[in-house]
């Protein structure tokens, strides 16, 4: 039976669903807005690209009109609203860029936190610093191939969300540390979520009271109770040691000093509010925070903390 | 860090390294770091080698091994149990259902 053209809005998203379709075009909604008499295909994307970008990607421009359908480009990222806690402040788009917000790279659901600028040491280009586990996680990764996002994956960041790519690690110094560099596409300045401007960097020491703003449990007090500290984790498949560890306890009376999802953070002297150590990892049982003494993290990595 | 009659930064870093080549390829070693030995009044208290041990049995298993040392070069040796992971989902606190968080 011939039940004769299909509609319009029906011809122009089968016309267009090629375009969904393909690598590096990054819709992520197609859909026919208009009035009958004048439809127009809008293609939701994550961010429009420039004629640039299409040519490294070997993309033609979208035609302006498709099956005789006017086109429209409107940016439009969507994520399943699941029921769940509101997000804290942190885990949200900031602008300026601070430490102690949520972060992740781009090709993975996944969520830490932003430990904050740094410059590097050469040439004092700012950069940004977090865990490898968080800003790169796989071994082998290429320096530029790698995009970072605020807030991370997880919080909702897209492509749409970049601020720089990844940029070199200190695994190879087993330091759990990492930088990317950024895009320009927010400022970037040297204060905490939360807690304010921070300044230089401090050795930790025994008894030395800190504190940090993570993406998970927020703003949590800690005191230093060991250094010097080694030990192995698993990186994927592969188990590697870890040195300089900073062991930071809850301050008396509070619970929890960390969680899942703080890792990256800076801890900060919680008097002078300079950088001492870089979060990494922890423990329920005894609850406990470890981290990585940023000396040698900066050293390594080639980065100075802002005095 | 280091006061009167305390022992001096090196010699309590030499006692870790130590304690790293004495215990550091048991597996159930998870770290080892310099603390203070809480043992003693906080005033009096002084640097000692932490051994973290994932578990108590694992650390009745050393002790019965006589792999742990109570002092090495002068520096009391801590047994710890505690166990450690990279700050993700796998165990620690609540987590969403799905994702990854560092």
């Amino acid at each position: 039976v011939d039940s004769g053209p299909p509609s319009t809005p029906y011809r122009v998203i089968h016309g267009a669903l090629a375009y969904l379709r393909t690598p590096g075009r990054e819709i992520n909604l197609i859909d026919v807005t208009g009035t009958p008499d004048a439809p127009v295909v809008r293609f939701h994307v994550e961010r429009a690209l420039v004629p640039e970008e299409l040519a490294e990607r070997s993309l033609e421009p979208l035609p302006d009109r498709i099956d005789g359908v006017a086109r429209k480009i409107v940016v439009g990222r969507y994520r399943l609203q699941r029921f769940g806690p509101p997000r804290s402040a942190n885990q949200r788009r900031v602008d300026p860029l601070v430490g102690g917000v949520s972060i992740s790279r781009s090709n993975q659901v996944s969520a830490g936190t932003l430990g904050g600028l740094v410059h590097d040491s050469a040439s004092g280009d700012p950069l940004l610093l977090s865990n490898f586990h968080v800003l790169v996680a796989r071994w082998g990764v290429r320096p530029g191939t790698q995009q970072i996002v605020q807030p991370g994956r997880l919080d909702g960041g897209g492509l749409g969300d970049a601020v720089g790519s990844y940029l070199r690690h200190g695994m190879d110094d087993h330091l759990d540390a990492a930088i990317a560099s950024v895009d320009g596409s927010r400022r970037l300045v040297a204060q905490q979520y939360g807690i304010g401007a921070y300044r230089g960097r401090t050795e930790p020491f025994l008894g030395q009271h800190v504190v940090k703003q993570g993406r998970s449990t927020q703003r949590t007090q800690g005191v230093v109770t060991g250094i010097n500290g080694q030990a192995v984790f698993n990186y994927g498949s592969v188990r590697w040691r870890i040195r300089e560890i900073v062991s930071i306890d809850p301050v008396p009376g509070s619970p929890i000093v960390s969680g899942p999802g703080d890792s990256g953070s800076f801890w900060l002297d919680a008097q002078t509010h300079t950088a001492v150590a870089l979060h990494f990892a922890g423990s329920d049982q005894p609850e406990r925070a470890l981290a990585i003494d940023l000396g040698p993290v900066c050293e390594a990595l080639a980065v100075d903390v802002p005095a | 860090m280091s006061r009167p009659n305390q022992p001096p930064p090196d010699r309590v870093e030499r006692a870790a390294a130590t304690a790293r080549q004495l215990l550091g390829d048991d597996p159930s070693v998870v770290l080892i770091d310099v603390g203070l030995d809480q043992s003693s009044p906080a005033e009096a208290a002084s640097p000692a080698v932490r051994v973290h041990i994932r578990s108590r049995e694992d650390l009745d298993r050393l002790r019965h091994e006589n792999r742990l040392p109570a002092v090495i070069e002068g520096i009391s040796v801590i047994a710890v149990v505690a166990d450690y992971r990279l700050d993700k989902p796998s165990g620690r606190g609540s987590v969403p259902d799905e994702g990854e968080l560092g």
